[in-house]
This record gives structure tokens, C-alpha cells and sequence, in this order.
């Protein structure tokens, strides 16, 4: 109950004229960025975070919740219309909803695609609010071994079960706690791995690095393989809104693509890719019609897409519990937040509680405002796509230079995103996931300060790392998930012989 | 059966890579200046574990390589063969960002910035030079106000925004 009433007068900050507007401005900017093919929501995030950090705390606050619904909702706009999801989580909406669109109801499937993130975002964000104080209660009793071995786990998680191959997931985690480390160390101020460059004692920022990866690089890899396979923008024909039937058919899968989503967010896992599986693959063992799977059912649209959204907002309880990102839409989501004074962890909810709950507030109401703003757009967005190629890369290259310079008014940041931007073209080009490089540059250093703690508190005793329950069980679990596979293999073997 | 072509020496260069970067960390932790005071944890010892970490993968790497297992590229299917990358595009679209980073602070951002533009558009095809240019320099204006004027973030002046009368005072 006292929660309720905090969560009240969390409404009551956001809610004035002035956030409000914002508020809008954010759903615009974000959706507008987001629609644009090749930015998924991680870089829309990215890119305008310098435009939320000129305003005052709690506007900013509603104006970046408003730009992440906006962001993820200008994706699947463009995965439906173009068949280029920007993320992982959006393949599905890619594949069901294109076909959609190709038979002439991409109306239906945007439609469906919007009211299914708003449902489900409603629903997540309510559970959100009722779930993260508590496991930030909880969490007050975690140990910096417990911190350990949970960041051990997240990291293993995220490196081997994003992207093909197990062992290119681990190289993009190395390569992140590498940059992670460059700069001076946080306790005694000895240069790592600088090469002393003065700026790179501060550290490599992880903006930087994020916009290198994603925006930089991605232009690099479209640039290597500039050959004319252009791309065809899917008219939207007749009407946008969904008819009755269509409403009959969405409004399970809505409900249950958000009972998927959100637990599976909660778990340091990674990524929104499995839970929309799973959520499309149910449909399609409940429907009656499963023959139009693959074809274009409504179902395949509206359940992953509730369950990307609600997965999305699945996330931000460890986020804010435990400080522990696990996507990487996530992890700019921290570094945002520590700019505006807020440190996700245990003590967040005691130590910036008003803050916290003018946030959760404000992704009630940046859920809403997409809702109003974007259905009535819908066609203005689609002219978005006709934007031509060369027009649009030359906009992200250039754009993201802007946001890796406005940082720190730095030409060193623009060479580092210059450097990255090729690293991350070679990721691309050999298969290596960005998502693993991202939480190895936020949280090795998060790593390095718990690891050293718990061999404080220990003087140096290596064995206090896996005492006690918590780190044991975690521990367990991470070797169950990496070998899992191997044990089923060698017991069927055995049974077979 | 692997035949050595030109993406299968790219695979073991990148994986050779790996395991350079990974020994060069652990090279710097060895070289690292030994620090006075600390309190148990020498700050050698973390560089140390992710050092060996990324030198373990890296080697992990390699053996994958060798085994004939490579990488998917973005956007193609398991076993589709690999175009060579279109080196003189790409080209162009470094040379336009190394343009920008050289000319951001002496020549003002508009003017850095309109050439970034115009040069990757370039770069992806496009040859209407009045058009492009125009664009470029809208692009460019539109931002610099949007962010120096609207919302009072610091983007660096200089010709363009002297003569367009957008540059903000100077002080003494």
C-alpha cells in the first residue's frame, strides 16, 4: 500500500504540462529515430540521450521513458514494413508481419503490433512497480561474493546464448571488459592500458562505445556490402484500425505474450530473442488456424510483440533491484540514469525513491503517449521509410558522430568511435553479437569493485568467493546452463547404447 | 575438403587477433607500474584475470577456426559464401568520418558536417551534387541549431556559423 501511494505522488511529479510535453516530444523524437531502418531501439536510445540530458531530472526522466516506447515502437514499424528488424526480439514481428503487410493488412498488423505493446507494457510496468522494491529488499542482504557471482552468471548467460556460436559471444565479452578496463583504476589511479593519452584516463565512455558498435559500425558493414539490393517499403492499403475479428483474435495472444515476457526479463538470461520464440511458437500450437503461421497470422504478430514489450520491461527490475543490465537497450538505460543521479542498486528505492517512482510513473505515461501520438501517425511514420538509402546512411553516420562528440566536446571520442565503428564493422562481418561487448564495458568495472570487497572483507582469502548459499546456487545454475546440452547428449548416447 | 580462400584467411586473421589482444592485456598487467598502496587487491590482478580470459578465447577461437567452423555474417545464411568487402565504398565513408573528426573544431561543425554528409551519400551512390550538397548543409544547419541554440549543447563555431551570424558570443 505505501508503495501505491509513492507510485501516486510519482504521478503527481510527472504528470504537469511541461513533462508532459516532453513527454510528447520524447514519443516523437524516440519513434521517429526508432522507425529509421538499421537503428534498433539500443541506438534510438543512444543517439538522444544528449537531448534528454539538457533538462531538468524528473522531465528528463519522462522524456527518456517516453523515447524508449517510442523507439521500440518505431522498430517494429519498420520490421513490419521493411522485413529489417533492428534487434533480435523484433525478428519474429519481422517475419510474421511483413507477410502480414504483403497480403495488404499491414494496417492490421501495426495496429495489433501498437495495442499489444501498450497492453502489455501497462501490465509489465504495474508488475514492474510491485517486484523491483521487493527484490531490491532482498537484495540489501546480498553479499559482494553474492555480486560476483552474479555478474559471473549475467555475463556467461549473454555471451553464450546470443548469436550462433558460443565462443564468438565470449570474444565480444572480452573485448568489453577490455575497454572496460582502459583508464585509470577506480582505487589506486594507475593508468591501464592508456598508452598515456591523457584522455584516456578517464575511461573509454560507454555511449561512446555503444554508438561506435551499433551506428558507426553497422554503416561501415552496409558500406562493405554496397551492392543495389535496395529495399521495397510495403504500402499500407485501406484502413489502419483492426476489425473485429482481428480484435478477437489479438487479445489472448496479448495476454499471453506478456505472461512470457516478463519473467523471462527477470532472469539475468538475455535478450527479448527466446521469449519471442517461445511466445510465437505457443500461438501456433493453440491456434485454429495454424496453417496461416508463416503466412501471415495476426496471432504471430500481436503475442511476440507483447512479449518483446513486457520483456523489455522485465528487465528493468534487475536493472533497478540489483543494478544489473542484461540487454543492452538495459545498459544505456544505466548509464542515462547514473547522469541523472540515480544509482540503480538495493539502496535505490531508499536513497532516491522519489525519483524512482516518478520514473516507473513516467513509463506509464510514455506508454500512453505512444498510444495517442502514434496511432493517429501511422502514415506519417510509413513516409519515413521512403527516406533514400544514401540520405539515411549518411544521416546515422553523421548523427552518430554528433552524439559521441556532444558527450564530452572531444575529438579523442570521435577518433575512439572511429576505431570502435571498425571493430563493430568486424563483429559484423564475422558474426560476433554486440549485446555481450556492451555488458562486459558497464559492468566489468562494477565486477572489479565487488570482486575487490568481498577479498576485503575476506583479507585476501579467494575461497570466500564461493562461500556461502547464494554464490553456490548461482554458480550451480551457470554450470547446469552451459553444459545442459552436453549432459542431455551424453545421456541419451548412454541410453541408446 | 576446406579450401583456403580469401574469407578463410580473413576468419584466422580475426581470430589471430583475439588472442594477440588477450596477450597484449596480459602484457600490460606485467608492465603495469607496481602501485604503493592498496588494500588486497592489486589492480595488476583483475587486468591479470580478464587478460587470460580473452587470451583463453582467443586460442578457443582459433581451434574453432581450424576446425572449419566460421563465422555467419550479418544478414546471410550459415554456408553462403562471402562477396569481398566493397572496399572503395567503405573507403569513401571512413575517409568522409576522418574528414569530420580533422575539420570539426577548425572549421566550425556545419561545415564538418556537411561535408560528412555529403561524402557517405556519396559513397552510397549518390551523384546529384546540387541536391546532395543542399541537403548536406540543411542537415548540418538544422542540427547545429536544433542542439546549440535549442536545447544549449556546445558544438564547435566556425566559418559557417560566423557567417550565418549563429555564433555564440565570445567572451574577452
Amino acid at each position: 500500500m505505501e508503495n501505491l501511494n509513492l507510485l501516486l505522488d510519482g504521478f503527481s511529479n510527472a504528470l504537469t504540462a511541461q513533462n508532459l510535453m516532453y513527454g510528447l516530444l520524447g514519443t516523437f523524437l524516440g519513434t521517429l529515430v526508432g522507425v529509421l531502418p538499421g537503428i534498433g531501439p539500443a541506438l534510438a536510445i543512444a543517439l538522444l540521450l544528449p537531448v534528454t540530458l539538457s533538462v531538468e531530472p524528473t522531465s528528463a526522466l519522462i522524456m527518456f521513458a517516453a523515447v524508449f516506447y517510442g523507439a521500440m515502437y518505431g522498430g517494429s514499424t519498420t520490421s513490419i514494413l521493411l522485413n529489417t528488424p533492428g534487434e533480435a526480439g523484433a525478428v519474429i514481428t519481422a517475419v510474421e508481419g511483413h507477410k502480414m503487410a504483403k497480403k495488404g493488412r499491414a494496417g492490421a498488423a501495426l495496429t495489433t503490433a501498437a495495442l499489444g505493446s501498450f497492453v502489455a507494457g501497462s501490465i509489465a510496468t504495474m508488475l514492474l512497480a510491485a517486484a523491483a522494491p521487493t527484490l531490491a529488499e532482498l537484495a540489501l542482504k546480498v553479499q559482494p561474493a553474492g555480486y560476483v557471482a552474479l555478474i559471473v552468471f549475467a555475463f556467461a548467460a549473454v555471451g553464450t546464448l546470443l548469436g550462433s556460436s558460443r565462443t564468438r559471444g565470449l570474444i565480444s565479452l572480452s573485448v568489453g571488459l577490455i575497454i572496460g578496463l582502459v583508464g585509470a583504476d577506480q582505487q589506486t589511479g594507475i593508468n591501464r592500458l592508456s598508452f598515456g593519452i591523457q584522455e584516456a584516463t578517464d575511461g573509454l565512455e560507454v555511449i561512446v562505445v555503444i554508438i561506435s558498435f551499433f551506428a558507426i559500425g553497422e554503416v561501415l558493414y552496409l558500406a562493405s556490402r554496397f551492392k543495389d539490393d535496395a529495399w521495397r517499403v510495403l504500402p499500407v492499403k485501406g484502413k489502419v484500425w483492426m476489425d473485429r475479428e482481428d480484435f478477437r483474435r489479438s487479445w489472448k495472444p496479448w495476454l499471453r505474450g506478456t505472461a512470457i515476457g516478463f519473467p523471462m526479463g527477470l532472469i539475468p538470461a538475455g535478450g527479448s530473442e527466446v521469449p519471442t520464440f517461445i511466445s510465437y511458437s505457443v500461438e501456433k500450437s493453440l491456434s485454429k488456424n495454424k496453417e496461416e503461421f508463416g503466412e501471415g497470422a495476426i496471432e504471430g504478430v500481436a503475442g511476440p510483440e507483447a512479449a518483446n514489450n513486457a520483456n523489455a520491461a522485465g528487465v528493468l527490475v534487475p536493472l533497478l533491484a540489483l543494478g544489473l543490465p542484461t540487454s543492452a537497450t538495459a545498459a544505456i538505460m544505466l548509464v542515462a540514469l547514473r547522469n541523472f543521479n540515480i544509482q540503480p542498486g538495493p539502496m535505490l528505492f531508499e536513497m532516491n525513491g522519489p525519483l524512482v517512482w516518478t520514473l516507473i510513473a513516467s513509463l506509464f505515461v510514455g506508454n500512453t503517449l505512444l498510444l495517442l501520438l502514434n496511432l493517429p501517425l501511422i502514415r506519417i511514420w510509413i513516409q519515413l521509410l521512403q527516406i533514400p538509402r544514401h540520405y539515411l546512411y549518411a544521416g546515422i553516420a553523421t548523427f552518430g558522430l554528433l552524439g559521441a562528440y556532444t558527450l564530452n566536446n572531444s575529438v579523442f571520442d570521435l577518433r575512439v568511435a572511429l576505431i570502435l565503428g571498425f571493430i563493430g564493422y568486424l563483429f559484423r562481418r564475422f558474426g560476433v553479437p554486440n549485446t555481450p561487448l556492451v555488458l562486459g564495458v558497464i559492468l566489468g568495472p562494477t565486477l572489479e569493485i565487488q570482486f575487490r570487497q568481498a577479498l576485503q572483507l575476506s583479507n585476501g582469502d579467494y575461497s570466500i568467493l564461493y562461500a556461502g548459499l547464494l554464490p553456490k546456487f548461482i554458480y550451480l545454475a551457470l554450470f547446469l546452463l552451459i553444459f545442459a546440452p552436453n549432459i542431455v547428449k551424453a545421456v541419451k548416447k548412454r541410453s541408446k547404447v | 575438403m576446406t579450401k583456403v580462400t580469401r574469407a578463410v584467411v580473413a576468419e584466422a586473421v580475426f581470430a589471430l587477433g583475439f588472442l594477440l589482444l588477450g596477450l597484449f592485456v596480459l602484457y600490460d598487467a606485467f608492465t603495469l607500474e607496481e602501485p604503493g598502496v592498496y588494500s588486497v587487491v592489486s589492480p595488476k590482478t583483475f587486468e591479470y584475470i580478464i587478460g587470460g580470459f580473452a587470451t583463453v578465447v582467443g586460442g578457443l577461437l582459433i581451434l574453432e577456426v581450424s576446425r572449419g567452423k566460421y563465422g555467419v555474417a550479418e544478414g546471410t545464411e550459415p554456408g553462403q559464401e562471402f562477396l569481398p568487402p566493397d572496399v572503395k565504398t567503405m573507403s569513401i565513408v571512413i575517409g568522409s568520418m576522418l574528414l569530420h573528426i580533422f575539420l570539426i573544431e577548425p572549421a566550425g561543425y556545419i561545415a564538418a558536417a556537411t561535408l560528412t554528409f555529403y561524402g557517405v551519400s556519396f559513397a552510397f551512390g549518390s551523384r546529384k551534387f546540387i541536391k546532395d550538397i543542399a541537403l548536406a548543409f540543411i542537415f548540418a544547419v538544422v542540427v547545429y541549431f536544433v542542439f546549440s541554440k535549442g536545447l544549449r549543447i556546445f558544438l564547435p563555431d566556425g566559418f559557417f556559423e560566423n557567417l550565418l551570424g549563429l555564433a555564440r558570443e565570445t567572451q574577452g
